[in-house]
């Protein structure tokens, strides 16, 4: 679809970017780690503003009750995350280049799958998942790259309770640090796309410093 | 020796206030600490330890005045 449109569209889409990023962002690679709440809603805002390449990783598919947060149809429903993600992306920027990887990310494959990323943003639902890659940043292979975690977005307190916080040299945490999703803390998509922005333009600032 | 402790995401411990320092033995580990803190097996494969700001395996040595944040993770996305 990419080939087949003219190049200079690249600069009529991303024409309201800053101009003093917008080769950045044009080089900058990141990795998504999960395609659900906050992992679709922090790819699209990327793409939007047109970097080159997403990295996005989801083995599970799209199920009607994801549709109150995460940027899927009722047709994908059905359709693996990640491919629906990236068709979804492919009509808002073509330029995006999508590597999509159906499969479920652990310590033995996760160094190998961002092994190009500089900036990884985890979008994972459950804690086990969310530890395990923090867990991967204390690991020297990752020693150079930035992880961007999320922590305590559920229900709907204060949207200003969400902040994005310093946790180590090279990580950084979005979240209020306490809204746990659960049956009376629901996950609904204004504090979720709330927390996925935060994650998105924390992801801008470092592209901002190291490319 | 005391070490300071930072609590972030859904982790509370009795007794244990944030950003509060605790006394614990010369020569401990983070596993001691969270030994010492009561904290549950089953939580603390959960939890993700940081020394001044740096971070560690549970087997890590802690020293006077280390800045100890101990981070669990809060579900949801």
């Amino acid at each position: 679809m990419g080939n087949r449109i003219d190049p200079s569209f690249y600069d009529q889409i991303t024409a309201r970017n800053s101009a003093n990023i917008k080769e950045k962002i044009k080089r900058a690679v990141v990795g998504i780690a999960g395609c659900g709440g906050l992992g679709s809603n922090a790819a699209i805002a990327l793409a939007r503003i047109g970097v080159k390449k997403l990295v996005i990783i989801d083995f599970d598919k799209v199920e009607s009750s994801n549709l109150n947060r995460q940027q899927f149809f009722i047709s994908d429903i059905g359709k693996k995350k990640a491919d629906a993600l990236a068709s979804f992306i492919k009509k808002i920027n073509p330029f995006v280049k999508v590597e999509k990887h159906v499969i479920k990310l652990s310590l033995k494959n996760i160094f190998n799958v961002y092994k190009d990323c500089p900036i990884i943003i985890e979008a994972f639902d459950k804690v086990s998942e969310k530890a395990m890659i923090v867990e991967a940043f204390g690991d020297k292979r990752f020693k150079n790259k930035f992880l961007i975690t999320a922590s305590g977005l559920a229900g709907y307190s204060s949207s200003n309770l969400i902040k994005t916080n310093k946790l180590s040299k090279n990580i950084f945490i979005c979240g209020d640090n306490k809204n746990e999703g659960n049956e009376n803390n629901g996950l609904m998509a204004p504090r979720v796309i709330i927390a996925a922005g935060h994650q998105a333009n924390m992801a801008v600032g470092l592209i901002s410093k190291i490319y | 020796m005391k070490v300071k402790i930072e609590l972030l995401g859904l982790l509370h411990i009795k007794d244990v206030k944030n950003n509060s320092f605790i006394e614990v033995k010369d020569g401990s580990t983070i596993s001691d600490i969270y030994n010492e803190l009561n904290i549950l097996k089953d939580h603390q494969r959960f939890i993700i330890p940081f020394i001044n700001g740096t971070e560690v395996r549970k087997s890590a040595n802690v020293n006077e005045g280390d800045i100890i944040k101990i981070f669990l993770p809060t579900g949801g996305g």
